[in-house]
């Protein structure tokens, strides 16, 4: 029997409105034909809409990783409001009547299928691979875009070059702002030349390296929502020194790209990124990033608005239950779009994935799938998951300030680690290891996440001791201290979420 | 390796960016750290590398920002790699609260609960009632932001607050106890309510110490929480004759309900002293026989002075003074303290009382147990009706036709719920054939009007209901009133189109008629009564309903001076239940609207197709 679990649906959902007017239609009756097919592979109905006819929705699990969800209404949000009924119908045990597969699915089928096929073919008689686009408006399976969509992308080496230089130039212009902002200094910046700054980074959008161009105003934006005078010129001076490392480890590499235009980039650094490249997932396939059949396990999530990117960021923290690296999916929407954009979720079950595509990153690099399956956490998952948590704090501190190190890494990698106790110096929490290493629990003044460190004091006393912690690292340079945020605790049998 | 030399460094590198490179090339402060950081280069070769990048920036000549960015770049490096993650000092260990709930609400559903508990703006009550009813409510992660929603100035969301903390049980005490602020207002006082409701008297010693160390509102809470503690009375006693009015308030509320004979005393002392408003409420919830007692005597005397006074002159006597006003308002509050008190001296007092009612009528009071301003003798009855025992309604009930029926829809109202449906109807008619235009007739439809609702499924809820005596009526079990069938027809005749409506029974047909052309002469757009008319027809099983619905819309439409959204929405909720068959005539009727209420339309026809 074809089985939808609710939680299968609301991570499919664009946004929690969704899901309610999802759920509205199914209280309200609106469905008044609710169809399964003989094989069990699509349910479809009709649902009553503002329009004149009724709308006809179908969800088609012939591939249950990746369902495809049709409907006739003129909605920009997909999956829409209808499909997600459909499918909350379904779960709710109401009553679907058996009936022959509507011959436009059937159609819409066969072009998929044939489609695929010509893929195939493609692939086979290629050896390097492009990323496709989505193929079909109306069909798009769950993860948006498709990979396997193939011919070799013809590369314009002209334009290519006129892009690097285009882009050498802007660092060019970064260089020159930079240079000015310090002339004058931090101490001079005011309402008036800070909207000089945004004229700048404005005029950045037109050399292809928005990384740049996003660094440069998460340095306004110190400025404009700061209270703090002082705490802003901290992170001032270090955002400086990021987008100089920017600039100057950024012109080495164009300098080499535009020797050499059509070479591959560097799957072992984030600086493409930086520099303006946005990877494809066939770029990572053929860079050997990708991994097979994997188990992934959501430890934490939580969704803060960026600013600097204009956009909302959605941010999960999973532990691959192969290998025990913990990962980030990143979910970006832009303000202008944030509405048609899938929102993500927490997620409680193990998601599997045939293939899971690894973005170049530091410790916890970004990770995507294409399509997906769910099924429930078990206990022996948990104990799994415990066992990949760092012993020793210090080895862990060591990777952690490793990495801080590079002016372009990541700031607040999140690790894993196996304590024996916390205790309380002070007002201050205090995670001990083993070994008796101390590391303190610190919330971030105006972090992006909720404050967790007081829920500590709400938790069984059993979370006191030989447990496991997922906790967000970050420096502050005024304390002079590297502190860690408690996300989660791992328990034997559950994952009690600091956070979300 | 020096690394206080290197966050020194650092320190003159921000003043650097702060102030300007240009002032960086021989800057003094920059130059005096040099040998220091040459030395510890000796040894470590990091630091070498500092000397080198410090050294070019004190020279002249070249880009300062590149050259100070170098150094910071480095510097900034190096203290990424010495962040401090210890601490000293003797570890404590923590006793948690120990809170046993799981953490399984996803983002999308708690956040905007968070934000609601701890936002402002409007619409925040019906997230956080929403999320409560649907069971997200039982997490961890809401334990702060509820208890932050204490602190809420919409009352509603801090007592909702409230009362979901509340479900967390005793581990929540600690909780609460820790984000306490002695000299704290409302929203600590509301914590410490919270610690005594959940916890009781086993809290004395938090009480006391907040008593004792706490200032405003927490205060007079933790003086309100001693209730259960009678070890405590004699403080009470004190803060009873406290300096702060709240904190005398709160310590009578206390002693009323420990009840002992000093306590009595108390209360009943304020009562009569200059802070009589004080002890009001106290001596209501106070279930001492004393109290009530005391109250009676008090009551006697003031009804004996009432009783000697007329209302301006007497036509046959000699010229007798009106009660004063203070002798009258003095009688409003015992009436009033007497409310819910089931003491048969309580009792006999109000009986003896209503012997009275005629003298009593006379004089009008403000009353807040009767919600409005009224008189004496109604006060007198509503009180007894409070006691509801079936005594109370024996004695209510016999005085039909005494003291010129001025207390007949009391009578009424006790027949009611303690007589059968045929004697109500063979004794009580002949007021209601009296019309609205009799004080009798107008006092009884408006108990019949409170009493009779329709048939359980063609009920609405009114929401905007909020007088005192209509939720003491609502409060009541009706489900064994039965009315007489005989009513129906005096009630049409009367033109009481509303009581007909809920009274009207199955296959009723000639009540049922009288509604059709009721509704048929309906001209301006009158949704209340369109919306009785259906359900009552509904109510009967009147044949043609969809012909009658369509013909009535259609007038709503035809008739309407402006077209109201909200109107049109309030009267579309009777077309629900109407039955399936409906379904097709309601869609053909929406051909003929308009966009918005064609919808409508449909929605409910697609409603009333999937009925079973």
């Amino acid at each position: 029997m074809l089985k939808i679990s609710e939680e299968l649906i609301n991570s499919n959902a664009p946004n929690q409105n969704a899901i309610l007017n999802g759920w509205g239609l199914v209280r309200k009756n609106s469905f008044v034909k609710l169809n399964i097919s003989q094989d069990e592979t699509v349910i479809f109905g009709e649902c009553v809409g503002s329009g004149t006819s009724n709308y006809l929705t179908s969800v088609d699990f012939i591939k249950p990783d990746s369902p495809v969800f049709r409907c006739t209404c003129p909605s920009r949000q997909f999956p829409c409001k209808h499909a997600l009924g459909l499918m909350y119908a379904y779960s709710s045990g109401k009553k679907f009547t058996t009936d022959t597969i509507p011959a436009d699915i059937l159609e819409k089928r066969d072009k998929v299928e044939k489609r695929e096929e010509k893929k195939k073919e493609k692939l086979a008689g290629s050896a390097s691979v492009e990323d496709g686009t989505p193929q079909d408006g109306a069909d798009t399976s769950v993860a948006g875009t498709s990979t396997s969509a193939v011919s070799p992308k013809k590369t314009n080496k002209s334009a290519l070059v006129k892009k690097i230089k285009a882009q050498l130039e802007g660092l060019e212009l970064l260089d020159k702002i930079i240079s000015s902002t310090l002339q004058g200094g931090l101490g001079t910046i005011n309402e008036k030349s800070l909207k000089i700054l945004e004229d700048q980074a404005k005029q950045l959008g037109n050399y292809y390296i928005p990384g740049a161009q996003i660094a440069l105003r998460g340095l306004i934006n110190l400025f404009w929502n700061s209270n703090d005078r002082e705490k802003a010129y901290s992170n001032a001076v270090e955002q400086l020194t990021v987008l100089y490392a920017l600039s100057k480890k950024g012109r080495d590499q164009l300098a080499k790209r535009l020797n050499d235009p059509e070479a591959a980039y560097d799957p072992s650094s984030t600086l493409d990124e930086w520099l303006g490249h946005a990877w494809q997932l066939s770029e990572l396939k053929e860079a050997g990033l990708v991994l097979k059949n994997v188990d992934l396990v959501q430890l934490s999530f939580h969704s803060y608005v960026d600013n600097a990117r204009q956009e909302y960021v959605d941010e999960g923290i999973w532990l691959n239950l192969g290998s025990g690296q913990l990962v980030r999916t990143l979910n970006y929407r832009p303000f202008k779009a944030a509405k048609y954009i899938r929102e993500d979720d927490s997620v409680y079950s193990v998601v599997h994935t045939e293939e899971l595509f690894v973005y170049p990153g530091d410790l916890n690099p970004r990770i995507r799938w294409e399509s997906m399956t769910m099924r429930p956490l078990t206990d022996n998952e948990c104990s799994a998951i415990r066992s990949y948590a760092g012993r020793s704090f210090k080895e862990t501190v060591k990777l952690v300030k490793n990495q801080l190190k590079n002016p372009l890494s990541e700031k607040d990698p999140v690790a894993l680690l196996y304590y024996e106790k916390i205790s309380k110096i002070g007002d201050s929490y205090v995670l001990v290891d083993a070994e008796g290493q101390r590391l303190v629990l610190a919330d971030r003044t105006g972090g992006l996440e909720p404050e967790t460190v007081g829920i500590i004091d709400l938790l069984d006393p059993g979370d006191m001791k030989n447990q496991t912690m997922l906790v967000r690292f970050y420096h502050d340079m005024d304390a002079k201290r590297l502190y860690a945020k408690p996300l989660s605790i791992i328990r034997e049998n559950a994952v009690i979420r600091l956070a979300f | 390796m020096s690394i206080p030399l290197l966050y020194e460094t650092q320190t003159e590198v921000r003043r650097l960016f702060i102030a300007g490179c240009e002032l960086a090339a021989d800057d003094f402060k920059l130059k005096k750290l040099l040998p220091q950081m040459q030395k510890a280069g000796e040894n470590a070769p990091v630091f070498a590398r500092v000397v080198d990048a410090l050294n070019l920036v004190l020279q002249p000549g070249g880009s300062n920002s590149v050259k100070l960015l170098e150094l910071a770049n480095l510097i900034n490096a190096i203290l990424y790699t010495q962040g401090q993650t210890s601490t000293d000092g003797e570890l404590e260990d923590i006793v948690p609260a120990g809170l046993k709930t799981l953490t399984e609400v996803s983002y999308r559903h708690i956040q905007p609960v968070i934000e609601a508990l701890t936002g402002q703006g409007s619409g925040r009550l019906e997230v956080i009632r929403d999320a409560y009813i649907g069971g997200c409510c039982h997490d961890i992660r809401l334990v702060y932001p509820l208890i932050a929603a204490l602190d809420d100035s919409y009352p509603e969301i801090a007592d909702l607050a409230f009362e979901i903390l509340e479900g967390f049980g005793p581990a929540i005490v600690m909780v609460l106890k820790k984000s306490l602020l002695v000299d704290g207002g409302k929203g600590h006082a509301r914590r410490i309510g919270l610690i005594s409701k959940i916890n009781g008297s086993i809290e004395k010693e938090f009480y006391l110490e907040v008593i004792e160390k706490g200032a405003s509102e927490a205060k007079a809470a933790a003086i309100r929480a001693l209730k259960d503690l009678p070890e405590c009375e004699d403080l009470l006693q004190d803060l009873s004759r406290d300096r702060k009015k709240d904190n005398r308030e709160a310590s009578l509320f206390a002693l009323a309900h420990l009840g002992t004979d000093a306590a009595v005393k108390r209360l009943y002392e304020v009562f009569n002293g200059k802070e009589r408003d004080l002890s009001v409420y106290p001596i209501k919830l106070c279930r001492a026989k004393g109290i009530a007692l005391l109250l009676v005597k008090e009551g006697e005397q003031l009804l004996e002075t009432v009783l000697k006074s007329e209302k301006g002159f007497s036509l046959f006597a000699k010229k007798v003074e009106p009660p004063s006003t203070e002798v009258l308002e003095s009688f409003a509050v015992v009436l009033e303290c007497f409310e819910g008190k089931q003491d048969p001296e309580v009792f006999q007092f109000l009986e003896k009382c209503l012997t009275h009612a005629n003298h009593l009528q006379q004089f009008k009071i403000s009353s807040a147990l009767q919600g409005v301003r009224d008189n004496i003798a109604k006060i007198v009855a509503e009180n007894i009706m409070v006691i509801g025992s079936p005594q109370a309604m024996e004695l209510l009930e016999s005085i039909r036709c005494k003291y010129d029926d001025v207390l007949v829809a009391y009578s009424f109202e006790a027949a009611v719920r303690s007589r059968s449906a045929g004697y109500v109807f063979d004794h009580y008619s002949r007021y209601v054939k009296e019309g609205r235009k009799s004080a009798e007739g107008q006092g009884i439809l408006e108990v019949m009007d409170q009493y009779i609702d329709f048939e359980e499924q063609y009920r609405l809820t009114d929401i905007y209901s909020y007088e005192r005596k209509s939720q003491r009526i609502a409060g009541i079990d009706k489900s064994d009133i039965k009315w007489d069938p005989r009513w129906l027809k005096i009630l049409a005749d009367m033109d009481e189109t509303g009581l007909v409506c809920r009274l009207i029974t199955k296959n009723d047909g000639r009540t049922a008629d009288f509604l059709a052309r009721k509704l048929a002469n309906i001209y301006e757009p009158d949704t209340k009564s369109m919306k009785d008319i259906i359900r009552g027809l509904l109510q009967a099983g009147y044949p043609d309903m969809m012909g009658i619905v369509g013909k009535a819309i259609d007038k709503y439409f035809k008739n309407a001076r402006y077209y109201s959204g909200y109107l049109f929405n309030d009267f579309t909720q009777v077309l629900r239940f109407l039955p399936r068959e409906c379904a097709k005539g309601l869609e053909e009727l929406a051909l003929k609207q308009d966009n918005a209420s064609a919808a409508k339309l449909y929605e409910i026809a697609q409603y009333l197709k999937m009925k079973e």
